[in-house]
């Protein structure tokens, strides 16, 4: 905290030292930073402020914490002709990301029955934990080329979902550039039954009810109310993914890129570089891969509304699919020029304000929707993304955790954390108890403080504050 | 002063919290009998335990509970867990002839059967069948040496001991797992670390590769990657992979590795 100097409202300034190339530009409040040990992700904020090409400033939004190579919230632009791309900016889970829809139903009218039926028909239709992906489909070399290349489009030309869904996706869902032969048959092998599946960690299907909304005109124009059920789902590139990440880290690490670095885990290799080119390819790949992956897993939570209320595909709107953990080339004003950067967001939302080309026509009058999910306790919220430049249009992906995976799993260890859970208002299931208990609400910081952050440093605005009510985890 | 006497080492596992029925012995009386020697005068013991040959090796043997088998095998009265070694036993070996040589030499006759690594988790009376339908693979290590007084009914007193570094230490990390990893060379720290991941997730142990040449920490991490690429291509993961994370340190005679795992 005594190295930070207060910037901006809900912003400080971490001054350049060392070997920073820029300074760091912290999102917080006094209150959250004295929350959390943040000492760890400022290391990481100077680290990656010492990457080749680095503009603007290396950046920590109010969720940060400790990662791997940047801080997890972590937000740095690097200049597209002399600057490097680094997997460490992106992370292993390529493209994990979150999609909200909404239900024309207001929670309140579900039974205690048909939450009971809705939550295990969505249990038994989307496989979540540790190994479980669909036992009968594998996806076929000729999948691959279609789906890494096409994005969430293949997955509905295949019958899972609209045709609309992909105006209401970032990017489209697709990330230009994918090569699928710049992934290796190990991702293709660790992918191949995953696709359709939430995976295991803090990933989840969520039902709930939008609990308040905060900026009506913004709610109505995407079709919110309060009362109303919606769905959350948070997943990623799956082992697909991890694999392109862990090969790339080795390729790059046997080379000797990381030699010189502050830290080995933010090897990277300059962005026009074979090496570098190699990896957007195979990032891209994988992020094509999540987007199928979130789209087939609202697919089949969509079927489970059809067989348990009755609800057709159709009126079950999404309104938008985001990444969080990605590098995209992205045009921004940097000191007053506009120049193309490629951003790394790790563990960061991208937050264009209205106006912004990229999106369809309702999200230019409003922004961006942004989506922060919390606990599966308290609340997630959704916002409007305000295209704030000093972020590069970015803002925060969590609630950040508060308490290590080890830690509460022995605060709950001679409890019943479902039973807890239940008593709050909250039903969940998963293949193991272990991962209840290591994402209990307690595990998290609490998300209002983050909102309460990013609104004062004009990064986005809230539109709605929504609870979860039915919950599967990985 | 004669007591029931033997050494031993206590095991640690992550014991499973609940197990079939039967007189089960309680976590921290489950050992693995090193040297028996019976009804014996602790007198002439007592003196020299300060002075007694310890192990050459620092950290505690790793290994895996493989088999479950049922002791003896007519008219069984044990429910007892087989371990597999996973690192070289020679050390142990040796040491236990050291050992049983020196204690000869105080005049204790010490029962020189071959070693037969397992470890009694439960006495009868116990149903075979139901044990035989929970057991699941288990990684274990050396914990404690330990000169045991057995005091009948499940219990047994420490009257001496001698504590290993463990392979492993867990680390608080907020997001991820992480983990100081302890050992002698690469390869040791490759065991450990694999043994570590499969604290919480044992299917890994079905995929280590012993006997691998490192050259370096990075050879290391590369290689538990590809051991958790292959157990998720087949039965999935719970790990993303390890970080190229940590800096080794000397602490001789260990290496000392701060292992962090992506979930």
């Amino acid at each position: 905290m005594s190295d930070l100097k207060p910037f901006a409202s809900g912003m400080y300034l971490l001054p350049k030292t060392g070997e920073m190339r820029v300074p760091g530009l912290v999102i917080a409040t006094k209150e959250l930073m004295e929350e959390v040990d943040i000492q760890k992700p400022l290391d990481q904020v100077r680290n990656v402020a010492t990457l080749p090409g680095i503009v603007g400033y290396s950046i920590a939004m109010p969720d940060m914490h400790w990662g791997y190579g940047f801080p997890i919230g972590g937000v740095a632009a690097t200049d597209v002709e002399h600057g490097v791309i680094s997997p460490g900016g992106v992370g292993y889970d390529i493209n994990c990301g979150v999609r909200f829809a909404t239900v024309p139903l207001m929670f309140d009218t579900l039974s205690k029955e048909v939450k009971e039926k809705l939550l295990r028909s969505i249990y038994h239709k989307v496989p979540s934990g540790v190994g479980h992906g669909h036992k009968s489909k594998q996806l076929s070399e000729h999948d691959y080329d279609q789906l890494l290349v096409e994005g969430a489009a293949w997955s509905i030309r295949n019958g899972y979902g609209l045709e609309e869904d992909l105006e209401h996706i970032e990017s489209h869902g697709r990330i230009e550039g994918s090569d699928p032969h710049a992934v290796s048959k190990d991702a293709k092998a660790r992918g191949a039954k995953q696709l359709g599946s939430i995976g295991s960690g803090n990933h989840f299907v969520e039902i709930g009810e939008i609990q308040k909304i905060f900026y009506t005109s913004i709610a109505q124009a995407w079709g919110l109310q309060e009362g109303q059920i919606y769905i959350l789902i948070h997943s990623g590139s799956r082992g697909f993914g991890h694999q392109v990440c862990q090969d790339t880290l080795n390729f790059f690490i046997k080379k000797g890129l990381a030699k010189g670095l502050v830290d080995p885990q933010l090897v990277a290799a300059p962005i026009r570089s074979p090496e570098g080119q190699k990896y957007f390819s195979g990032m891209a790949a994988a992020a094509n891969f999540a987007f199928n992956n979130r789209q087939q897993i609202l697919h089949h939570v969509r079927a489970a509304f059809k067989d348990v209320l009755g609800i057709e595909e159709n009126q079950i709107r999404l309104l938008y699919d985001v990444c969080h953990n990605i590098a995209k080339f992205e045009e921004h004003e940097i000191e007053g020029k506009r120049r193309r950067v490629c951003v790394h967001r790790k563990g960061a939302t991208r937050a264009f304000g209205p106006g912004a080309k990229e999106l369809n026509p309702l999200f230019q009058e409003t922004g961006q929707p942004v989506f922060v999910p919390g606990d599966m306790g308290r609340a997630s919220y959704i916002l409007a993304g305000e295209g704030n430049s000093l972020t590069f249009c970015s803002a925060s992906h969590g609630a950040g955790r508060a308490r290590s995976r080890m830690e509460s799993l022995r605060y709950w260890k001679n409890e019943d954390p479902v039973r807890y859970m239940k008593e709050q208002g909250v039903l969940v299931m998963a293949e193991s108890k272990r991962t209840i208990a290591e994402e209990m609400p307690d595990a998290y910081k609490n998300v209002d403080l983050v909102i309460e952050a990013t609104e004062q440093a004009k990064l986005a605005k809230a539109v709605a504050r929504v609870r979860p009510r039915l919950v599967i985890k990985g | 002063m004669h007591k029931r006497l033997f050494f031993g080492f206590e095991i640690y596992a992550p014991w499973p919290e609940k197990l079939p029925q039967g007189r089960v012995l309680k976590d921290k009386n489950r050992h693995l009998t090193f040297l028996f020697l019976g009804n014996v005068d602790f007198s002439l013991l007592e003196p020299h335990l300060r002075t007694i040959p310890l192990p050459n090796f620092k950290v505690g043997i790793v290994g895996k509970f493989e088999q479950q088998v049922f002791l003896p095998k007519k008219n069984s009265r044990c429910v007892s867990w087989v371990i597999e070694w996973l690192e070289n036993v020679n050390p142990l070996l040796h040491y236990r002839k050291e050992l049983s040589n020196s204690l000869q030499q105080l005049g204790l006759e010490c029962d020189q059967r071959e070693l037969l690594p397992h470890v009694t988790v439960a006495r009868r009376p116990f149903d075979a069948k139901v044990w035989r339908d929970q057991f699941r693979l288990l990684p274990c290590y050396l914990s404690t040496l330990h000169l045991y007084e057995s005091l009948g009914h499940l219990t047994y007193h420490s009257l001496w001991s001698y504590k290993f570094t463990p392979p492993y230490l867990e680390l608080s990390h907020t997001a991820d797992i992480a983990y100081t990893i302890y050992g002698e060379n690469y390869e040791a720290l490759y065991i450990h670390g694999a043994v570590a991941l499969a604290e919480t997730y044992p299917p890994l142990l079905n995929y280590l590769q012993k006997n691998q040449n490192f050259s370096s920490i990075e050879d290391v991490v590369i290689a538990l990657n590809e051991m958790i690429t292959k157990v998720d291509s087949e039965v999935g993961s719970p790990y993303k992979a390890i970080s190229f994370h940590g800096k080794i340190e000397k602490k001789e005679p260990l290496l000392e590795w701060e292992m962090i795992i992506d979930v």
